[in-house]
């Protein structure tokens, strides 16, 4: 092949013929821009969640970090700190064992030396005053003041109890920074000087792997170049170090070279590939719909040109432009579009994406205020590449066209008479206005169906958005939500951590501080054993499977673990009992238990997962020990108010003082509670800025939560999808325009023809405006089938599967956009037909010629 | 009796040092029945001519009266309405509906007036034409003379005061050109209808009754002989 320098001309032409078709440029830039729209809201909503949600995760975990290595020591620090892969590392140097000052006894403290990269990591940059220099200086957190009852000032004293290499110390240290607390994390740290450390050298010895004594380890936070492959890296850290891996070891199985590691978990759940499959079915839709969105007015617009321009291209080829320089015309022409196009788009789709993410986030169980969205290069150039791609995909057509045309055949391509492939017809009466129209429409096939099929995608999108919204049921959902007025209990309890630890009991304090509320009028506290290791039930075959065909989760002893939750008075009364019997004094005898039984999504008990009779003996071990009780009853277990919310197949309830008697530990899970009707409002607010302001880690839900909840999730459903629909309704309109603009600017020369033999400009009119009714009538129809199908197929068989939906078939929506459709689809020809009409007959007879 | 009457038509373009006198001072009477060619170079203004008559175009001064009615004292819908029922039209690119059949092209004046079709007439055109066996044949199935025979048909649908040919067969090879002339001829004939035709083809020029000739917007000869 011989290379020639035409670089130049192609672009010469590319651009030369980009400048004369304006029209077309202006219709291109918007479709362009408005695929790049959807594209970028789509990936800015995708990212904000997921950095929401590795936000909180780092939050929660109290620090950020690829990955950490554990309990090391100076030299293994020293030894991996310069590998290549790593761009960051940290220095935590844990000082003391443990913090043991009294008020630290229900929030965790930990003494730490950290460096500049560990304070960094871990948010605990003094916000105000410096880190510690002197050997007496600490640096910590306002919350962990708080608890001393210190004042938050530079230069307090700061008396602390703490304990190295099992030796007490007492200390009191001088405040020299602090930073405020998140109260999502819920440790307290205490900063050492490096001086500090120096000093105590001797007893900083790491003997972890000795007598797993904590004093002195080194953990390192770990930040790589990217979040991509984290557990390849850091284990390619540990051995190119000399280091091992230590797999599933005990503590004391630890070898000497043994580097314990793990990675953020709040990094492992960055990508799709560890979401569910209905997100990436549901995404992939998406993405589908909108490629096929942009593709339909993308291709038609260009499709369009290359007809007006053929003749044109049919002169390149006459003068030897091949066809692989004219495809690269209509490329490069498309090109310099996308260029003005897609950066439009991405801005305006980045700020619906920020927009609509809080919205969004609402229904899920992050925590609101911190719904952030970075201006991450992703989004910008997945949705960059996504947009340019659907251009590519919708210009390649009508780029081979052009290509292929022969010079003979271009100056008689007209695009129209192509599609004219009949060539009889039997009847009398075409010349009927009406009935011309319907011919018209049929002259360019293609046109005709991409505009309906673009028109139709809309609105069986709103009419499906529509059904899916009123089909949510707020009674259902309801039905499930707490059957008191009020439940209580610590943010835990209700966030997606679930009620673990002891630290995550309801405080005494919030309980006290609602029944002083006027309106108050019964409550009853839910204990709950939270160490499930400790409490078992006895079964002859332990290794049996859970209703459900899983593993059982086992206590210590290797019986199943039992959740044992203890009542008072006002829970056991609202227990729904499904078998046997309640018999409260009875009960209260301390002889008897109630077994709990599951039930699925709809209500119905699944007596599957009862496993034994009422009159049964049910034999337990709490913290060792083994007690004997015969079923009085059995009761739902209700997932959202009578249980810890995560799912244990042995379930039984006690009343308090039993369960007080037999476990050592016990630990108010909820306090639910009922108000009289007209004060719930009060209570509503009072909770609410109780927990906002007075304990933060405290937090309730309560019927109108339930409910608020429901209309954020359907109002989000309406407005999102309403939106998505816009934007498609309003990339179908546009390509409705375009195909009657340009079909009705190809046809100028007929139609001064059909003048200068008698029509007037009333019956041309009338004529364009059945043509567009009909455009109306099929997309009416076509939308009502598709509508239609796909409501009583996906959304009546699929979504309908969601326990809070009553599937009802909704036409309305359709109904609604029908009449705005059909005056567009007069109004629209009309405009087109003037844009046209100013020449005189006789100008635009003579283009013929 | 004149059916068509022009009074010093003059038509100018465009103004000052660009301005083209296309038609200057074009007076003109026609018969009925009668078959004139107007013949001229290229840019003699003949087109203008024809154009104006049809009321295509509007002239800058003087006067059109087809039939005795003042055409340029007609609203463009009412001059619409009055060219479609007295005034033909056959155009060099024949000019045919592509979606409808060769029957329907050639009823579409009538259909558009809200008329009920003369069967019989309309027959009698086609059969005259030859055109027959093509009745359901769309446009693009058919040849040039043929489609030209569609616009003839077309033109003599609505029996209207005038036919204005402009080139007919300029599109044509000299046989079907003839073909078509003599057509044109026989049937105008039959049907007593006034002709005025634009060439440029001598040939086909001396096929019809009187030659006008056109040289620079005006008359250079062919009054009555």
């Amino acid at each position: 092949m011989i290379q020639v320098q035409n670089r130049r001309v192609i672009n010469r032409i590319a651009f030369k013929s980009f400048r004369s078709s304006k029209g077309r440029n202006l219709m291109a830039i918007i479709a362009i821009a408005l695929t790049t729209v959807l594209f970028t809201s789509l990936f800015t909503i995708g990212i904000g969640i997921i950095e929401s949600f590795q936000n909180q995760t780092i939050r929660q975990a109290g620090g950020d970090g690829h990955a950490v290595l554990k309990y090391i020591t100076d030299e293994q620090y020293n030894n991996m700190k310069n590998h290549s892969l790593i761009d960051e590392i940290s220095y935590n140097r844990l000082i003391a064992s443990s913090v043991d000052n009294e008020e630290f006894l229900k929030r965790h403290v930990e003494m730490y030396y950290m460096d500049k990269t560990a304070r960094k990591l871990g948010f605990c940059e003094p916000t105000v005053g410096k880190a510690p220099l002197q050997e007496s200086e600490i640096i910590t957190d306002t919350r962990t003041l708080d608890l001393l009852g210190i004042p938050h000032k530079i230069g307090a004293k700061v008396p602390i109890k703490y304990t190295m290499k099992g030796e007490q110390y007492n200390t009191t240290f001088t405040l020299s920074g602090f930073w405020e607390s998140d109260p999502v994390f819920n440790i307290g740290f205490i900063i050492v000087s490096s001086e500090f450390m120096d000093k105590h050298n001797s007893l900083l010895k790491n003997t972890y792997k000795q007598n797993g004594d904590m004093t002195g380890v080194i953990n390192s936070y770990i930040m790589f170049n990217n979040g991509f492959n984290l557990d390849e890296k850091l284990k390619k850290v540990i051995i190119d170090s000399g280091y091992t891996i230590p797999g599933d070891k005990e503590i004391d199985e630890l070898l000497p070279t043994d580097i314990v590691n793990n990675v953020n978990w709040a990094y492992l759940s960055n990508g799709i590939s560890t979401s569910d499959p209905i997100t990436i079915i549901g995404l992939i839709m998406m993405v589908t719909l909108i490629i096929f969105t942009g593709y339909l007015i993308i291709y038609n617009i260009f499709q369009i040109s290359v007809i007006k321009d053929i003749k044109l291209y049919g002169l390149l080829k006459t003068v030897g432009t091949t066809s692989k320089q004219i495809r690269g015309i209509i490329l490069r022409q498309a090109i310099i579009l996308s260029t003005i196009g897609i950066p439009l788009g991405l801005f305006t789709g980045f700020l619906l994406g920020k927009a609509l993410l809080p919205l969004i986030m609402r229904n899920t169980s992050y925590d609101l205020n911190h719904t952030t969205v970075s201006l991450n290069p992703i989004i910008f150039i997945g949705a960059s590449v996504f947009a340019l791609a659907t251009v590519i995909i919708s210009t390649r057509k009508p780029g081979k066209i052009a290509g292929k045309i022969s010079p003979i055949e271009a100056v008689r391509y007209s695009g129209t008479s192509r599609e004219m492939k009949k060539l009889n017809k039997n009847s009398t009466d075409g010349g009927k206005l009406w009935k011309m129209a319907f011919s018209n429409l049929s002259r360019n096939k293609k046109r005709t169906i991409i505009s309906v099929i673009s028109m139709t995608l809309s609105l069986v999108l709103l009419n499906s958005v529509f059904t899916i919204s009123n089909g949510f049921d707020m009674n259902k959902y309801v039905s499930k939500a707490v059957d008191t007025d009020f439940l209580i209990g610590h943010a835990n309890y209700f966030n997606t951590n679930h009620f673990r630890f002891p630290e995550d009991e309801l405080s005494e304090s919030f309980i006290s501080s609602v029944q002083k509320q006027e309106g108050f009028q019964a409550g009853g506290r839910i204990y709950y054993n939270i160490y499930l290791g400790e409490c078992s039930i006895y079964r002859d075959n332990p290794n049996e499977f859970s209703h459900s065909g899983y593993p059982l989760n086992k206590a210590n002893d290797g019986q199943p673990s039992l959740s044992l939750y203890g009542m008072e008075d006002f829970n056991l009364s609202r227990l729904d009992i499904v078998e046997g019997e309640l018999d409260l004094e009875k009960l209260k005898e301390g002889k008897y238990i109630i077994e709990g039984v599951h039930e699925d999504d709809y209500g119905n008990i699944l007596w599957d997962s009862s496993h034994y009779d009422v009159g049964d003996t049910v034999m337990i071990t709490v913290d060792g020990k083994e007690y004997e009780y015969e079923v009085m009853a059995k009761a739902r277990i209700k997932v959202k108010t009578m249980s810890a919310r995560f799912y244990d197949e042995f379930a039984m309830y006690l009343p308090t003082n039993e369960y007080l008697n037999i476990v050592t530990r016990p630990v108010v899970m909820t306090y639910g509670f009922n108000v009289e009707d007209n004060k719930e409002n009060d209570m509503e607010s009072y909770v609410q800025q109780y927990t906002e302001k007075i304990e933060p880690l405290m937090n309730y839900e309560s019927k109108q939560t339930y409910i608020n909840g429901f209309k954020d999730f359907h109002n989000m459903i309406i407005i999102v999808g309403s939106i998505l629909s816009f934007i498609i309704g309003l990339i179908g309109v546009l390509n409705f325009i375009n195909s009657m603009f340009t079909s009705i600017w190809s046809r100028r020369q007929e139609f001064a023809m059909l003048q200068s033999i008698g029509m007037t400009g009333k019956q041309l009119n009338k004529m364009l405006s059945f043509e567009g009714l009909y455009y109306a009538a099929y997309t009416i129809i076509l939308s009502l089938v598709l509508g239609s199908i796909f409501s009583l197929s996906v959304i009546g068989m699929v979504v309908n599967k969601l326990w809070f939906f009553s599937y009802e078939f909704v036409i309305a929506p359709l109904l609604i956009t029908y009449p705005i459709m059909i005056v567009l689809s007069v109004i629209v020809p009309y405009i087109a037909y003037r844009s046209i009409g100013k020449g005189s007959i006789v100008e635009r007879l003579r283009e013929i010629e | 009796m004149n059916i068509l009457e022009t009074h010093n038509l003059i038509k100018h373009y465009g103004n000052d040092e660009n301005l083209v006198k296309a038609l200057d001072g074009v007076s003109l009477r026609v018969d009925r029945g009668e078959f004139v060619s107007v013949v001229g170079t290229s840019g003699s203004g003949k087109s203008t001519l024809l154009h104006i008559l049809g009321g295509l175009d509007s002239a800058t001064e003087g006067t059109v009266k087809v039939n005795g009615e003042d055409i340029f004292s007609l609203k463009k819908d009412e001059l619409t309405i009055f060219r479609r029922r007295n005034i033909g039209f056959v155009f060099q690119s024949y000019n045919l509906v592509p979606i409808l059949n060769v029957y329907e092209n050639i009823t579409l004046p009538i259909e558009l007036d809200g008329n009920k079709i003369d069967k019989k007439y309309i027959n009698k055109i086609i059969e005259t034409l030859g055109l027959e066996t093509k009745q359901s044949s769309l446009p693009n199935n058919l040849s040039g003379g043929q489609q030209q025979r569609v616009a003839i048909a077309r033109a003599l649908a609505t029996k209207p005061a005038i036919i204005l040919a402009d080139e007919p067969t300029g599109n044509l090879d000299s046989k079907t050109s003839l073909d078509v002339l003599g057509l044109l001829k026989v049937t105008s004939k039959q049907f007593n209808q006034t002709i005025i035709m634009i060439t440029h083809n001598e040939e086909i020029a001396q096929m019809a009754d009187r030659i006008i000739r056109i040289e620079d917007g005006k008359i250079v000869g062919g009054e009555k002989r």
